[in-house]
């Protein structure tokens, strides 16, 4: 204690002394000069004393605290991305040239690797969209299959199909930079016993050279596959005789006659041997003349009917997907160098390339609904977090949204038809809607929408699942281009925006400001009659479309995730008959796993019977699809893929097991997901 | 911690460092953050840097320091980038709507009011904590762990002992509270069905 220190001052400097020595002494021992000293305090201050008590309980309570054990498989998810890491370091030590130092290759590339096999893990790291891309991956299952490695990742990794088409598996292996999609047929033995397939069993039927990581989805007759990479889309035949394309050499051709927009006539090709400079953009290619295109050469497709479809684009949110007839393909994708955000592109048998049916670089593709494209667009609106809560989200309390006025982004959502390049706006705000290809139901997410200026996407905020009758909703004629968007919002919506999407390095915001729509105000209410598909029947097979049950209950609120407002990814798979729809919800915070729920909707009263999902499931990856009346998903447990006939029995129906996950639910066990509140009407 | 041998190979050494060590460092991740699918996550991405990093371990007698160094990092990044991407509630607590049985008994081990005084101190005081007490770093290793000098460490360490003490003090102050508040409660109600009782006994003259 210094002696020209006051007796207040000096006391109090003796608690403080006290009081970090008592923390200190709880671990280590004093310095024998402070420990005498410390002693002697606190036989004078039973305060101090009191407070080294606590510290020393404290410590007793913390070294007690219980254990939390890792997850059984958390090795074999991380065997699994060291052995992509190991092939990828193969793979680049292989193309370095000798003498140089190979290039550092970013952590976007090497994300990607690892989500490529970690399957549905597969987030999309490519596409740094908040949309779950479910990964393409090796392996192939059968009912309750056992799942086997590629030659290059050997071990228990948890991987998903591509897809199982009647009845034949098809997957994706990976090696020597060489992908190879597989397919096989599942040899099932009776019982439980399930079927397997392994790589070693399958037939090549497509294989591509890429440096980078590659994904793929199967058309839906299998006969060709939409893959992709980081900054490029191309369309392969997949057959027994195919060759392996380089894409990394495949460029698409370019459009000699322009068309404004996507048209029933699929344009005229032009050899490869005239070509725009480099690769050019669709946006571009859409309204630029044929004469601009520069004449250099075109490196023609490597392999018979392979076709670069787009370059200079990565894939955004949603995979890549194959219309029913295989003969179109849709996706979102926005420039690699991120100048602009994301429009819905559309490429149809036989077109140079694939062309954008949006404008205004805000758009994501929602899936194919007969021979149309549903499209997602991001709306913005300045306005009071209570009021944006309430329009973009009927059922989000306004506490969802901070309070005051902050910046809020909608989505609206419509129906575009290629072949007559009309379009159609969804009376209610939604985000990715799903509609059964019957044309009666759909799911679709409503919520708050944010911005993320780390990855310059929207991230779906605050938001839940609803269940909808596609015959409650209204369609109103509208536009995709940027000139005559809908009705413009607020005023300073787009000032807003503008400051917002500027902040990250991406979309731009100028296009998504532009016509800020209003649609996240959109009322709930319907007051019209339905008109489902009216200007469109001529043009899609779904004769069924207008034999609507339309229950005046809907929507209903999809209890799939663990907490109310907490769905901010998702997958949503019909089955063909319309009759049961899978949701697969991504776990809080993770993109990788989650919770798998099976609906079927009750043919009398047209409804889904949220009180008894057909299945529930947790720590499911995202691939999860229906091949005919079966659903394929698979574990992230055990990593094994699983087909679930349907209609699936009740889980609690404890006589006729369903095939659960290890550890996770138990025969006789509600899951938590039929507890969930059956129903919660948005805008009531 | 024993250390791979010289010769091991890459995958080997990871693989050694898995085995020994994975454990505590999802407990660690898991106090953090209280979300098993988060933890698991962390935990995975955790030995996957330190596989790609191994050639930055200098000395090997530092593994165990180095491996928590890497996850508190992630930890934090994680726990910072998602707040400003993602406003989800952070702490897990509402994510449980639909736990497992096993989350559940986990919750019930690991919640109380020491668990929600963890919960409130600040990330680096509670890391700091965590390491020392719960999973048993040394002085040294906590400085490497948390990248700062030992003096800073213990000093951070003495911090989050008040900050704890405080805090637990409060949460502990709350719980009295709301056990009085149910108390009282309880005996209202009790007052009132039993001026109920008295009442309808003196209107059907029943003897007392």
């Amino acid at each position: 204690m210094s002696p020209e220190m006051n007796p207040p001052r000096a006391e109090e400097f003796a608690h403080e002394r006290a009081q970090i020595l008592a923390a200190e002494v709880v671990d280590v021992e004093l310095e024998p000069q402070d420990a005498e000293w410390f002693d002697g305090h606190l036989n004078s201050c039973p305060n101090c004393r009191a407070i080294a008590d606590e510290y020393r309980e404290i410590r007793t309570e913390l070294r007690s605290l219980a254990r939390p054990e890792p997850p059984r498989d958390l090795w074999a998810r991380t065997a699994a991305a060291l052995d992509v890491i190991d092939a990828a370091s193969s793979r680049r030590a292989r193309g370095r040239t000798v003498g140089r130092q190979a290039s550092h290759r970013p952590v976007f590339g090497t994300a990607l690797a690892v989500g490529l096999v970690l399957v549905a893990t597969a987030v999309s790291v490519m596409s740094q969209s908040p949309i779950v891309n479910p990964g393409p991956a090796a392996t192939a299952p059968g009912g309750i299959a056992a799942v086997a490695a590629s030659a290059s990742l050997a071990s228990a990794t948890p991987l998903a199909p591509l897809a199982v088409v009647d009845g034949t598996s098809y997957w994706m292996s990976a090696g020597d930079g060489v992908y190879q999609i597989k397919g096989g047929v599942a040899q099932c033995t009776t019982g439980s016993g399930g079927c397997t397939v392994g790589s070693e069993t399958g037939q090549t039927l497509g294989s591509i050279s890429s440096d980078s990581a590659v994904l793929a989805v199967i058309a839906p007759d299998a006969k060709q596959a939409a893959v992709w990479t980081a900054d490029k889309i191309a369309v392969m035949p997949l057959g027994a005789q195919s060759q392996t394309i380089v894409l990394d050499l495949l460029t698409p051709r370019p459009i000699v006659v322009a068309t404004a927009t996507p048209t029933a006539t699929p344009s005229p090709t032009v050899a490869p041997t005239q070509s725009a400079a480099a690769t050019p953009r669709p946006s571009a290619a859409a309204s630029a003349p044929a004469a601009s295109a520069a004449p250099t050469p075109t490196i023609a497709p490597a392999a018979g009917g392979s076709v670069a479809i787009l370059s200079g684009y990565q894939i955004v949110g949603r995979d890549p997907e194959f219309s029913a007839d295989g003969t179109m393909v849709a996706f979102a994708a926005r420039p690699v160098d991120h100048t602009t955000g994301p429009d819905v592109f559309v490429w149809r048998s036989g077109q140079e390339q694939a062309r954008p049916v949006t404008f205004r670089h805000a758009a994501l593709f929602a899936g194919w609904f007969g021979g149309q494209v549903l499209i997602s667009e991001i709306s913005s609106a300045r306005q009071s977090g209570e009021a944006a809560a309430a329009a973009a989200s009927p059922s989000a309390s306004p506490s969802a949204t901070a309070a005051g006025v902050t910046d809020t982004f909608g989505a609206a959502s419509y129906l575009f038809d290629p072949a007559t390049a009309t379009c159609l706006r969804i009376n209610r705000p939604m985000l990715l809607p799903a509609v059964d290809p019957t044309g009666r139901f759909l799911v679709y997410w409503a919520g708050t929408v944010q911005f993320d200026p780390v990855s310059g996407m929207w991230q779906p905020g605050s938001g839940e699942l609803y269940f909808d009758a596609w015959s409650d909703l209204k369609l109103e004629p509208a536009s995709l281009g940027p000139e005559f968007g809908p009705t413009a919002g607020p005023s300073g919506a787009a000032t807003t925006a503008t400051a917002t999407a500027s902040a990250g390095d991406s979309p731009s915001p100028s296009a998504l400001g532009a016509p800020a729509t209003s649609t996240a105000q959109a009322s709930f209410s319907v007051t019209e009659a339905p008109s489902p598909l009216a200007s469109n029947q001529a043009a899609t097979p779904l004769a069924s479309a207008t034999q609507t049950l339309a229950p005046q209950s809907l929507p209903l609120l999809l209890p799939v995730a663990s907490g109310r407002g907490a769905v901010y990814e998702w997958i949503v798979r019909w089955d063909r008959s319309g009759q049961f729809v899978a949701i697969w919800a991504a776990n809080p915070a993770s993109v990788k796993i989650g919770r798998l729920t099976l609906f079927s909707i009750d043919s009398k009263s047209g409804l889904a019977n949220l009180d008894e999902p057909r299945l529930a499931t947790e720590k499911v990856l995202s691939s999860v699809s229906f091949d005919d009346s079966t659903l394929v998903y698979t574990s992230a447990v055990d990593g094994k893929t699983y087909m679930q006939s349907v209609p699936a029995v009740p889980p609690s129906n404890a006589s006729t097991p369903v095939p659960t996950l290890p550890g996770q639910l138990q025969s006789g066990v509600m899951p938590a997901a039929a507890s969930a509140p059956a129903t919660d009407r948005p805008g009531s | 911690m024993s250390v791979p041998s010289e010769g091991s190979g890459d995958r080997t050494f990871i693989e050694r460092l898995f085995a020994l060590h994975h454990g505590e460092i999802y407990a660690y991740i898991y106090r953090m953050v209280r979300d098993a699918d988060v933890a698991a996550d962390f935990a995975q991405d955790t030995f996957i840097k330190a596989y790609k990093a191994q050639g930055s371990l200098e000395d090997q007698a530092k593994a165990r320091a180095w491996l928590y160094q890497i996850a508190h990092r992630i930890v934090l990044d994680e726990m910072r980038r998602r707040r400003i991407v993602r406003f989800l509630p952070w702490t897990g607590e509402t994510h449980g709507a639909a736990p497992s049985a096993e989350h559940l008994a986990m919750e019930m081990r690991l919640s109380g009011p020491l668990a929600r005084a963890l919960a409130r101190i600040p990330e680096r005081q509670r890391a700091a904590l965590l390491l020392a007490e719960v999973n048993d770093l040394t002085g040294l290793e906590l400085a490497d762990a948390l990248a700062i000098s030992h003096v800073a460490a213990r000093a951070l360490l003495t911090r989050a002992r008040e900050s704890l003490r405080v805090a637990l003090a409060d949460e502990k102050r709350q719980e009295k509270d709301r056990e009085a508040a149910i108390d009282s409660a309880f005996a209202e109600r009790a007052r009132a069905a039993d001026t109920l009782r008295r009442t309808d006994d003196t209107t059907t003259g029943t003897p007392q």
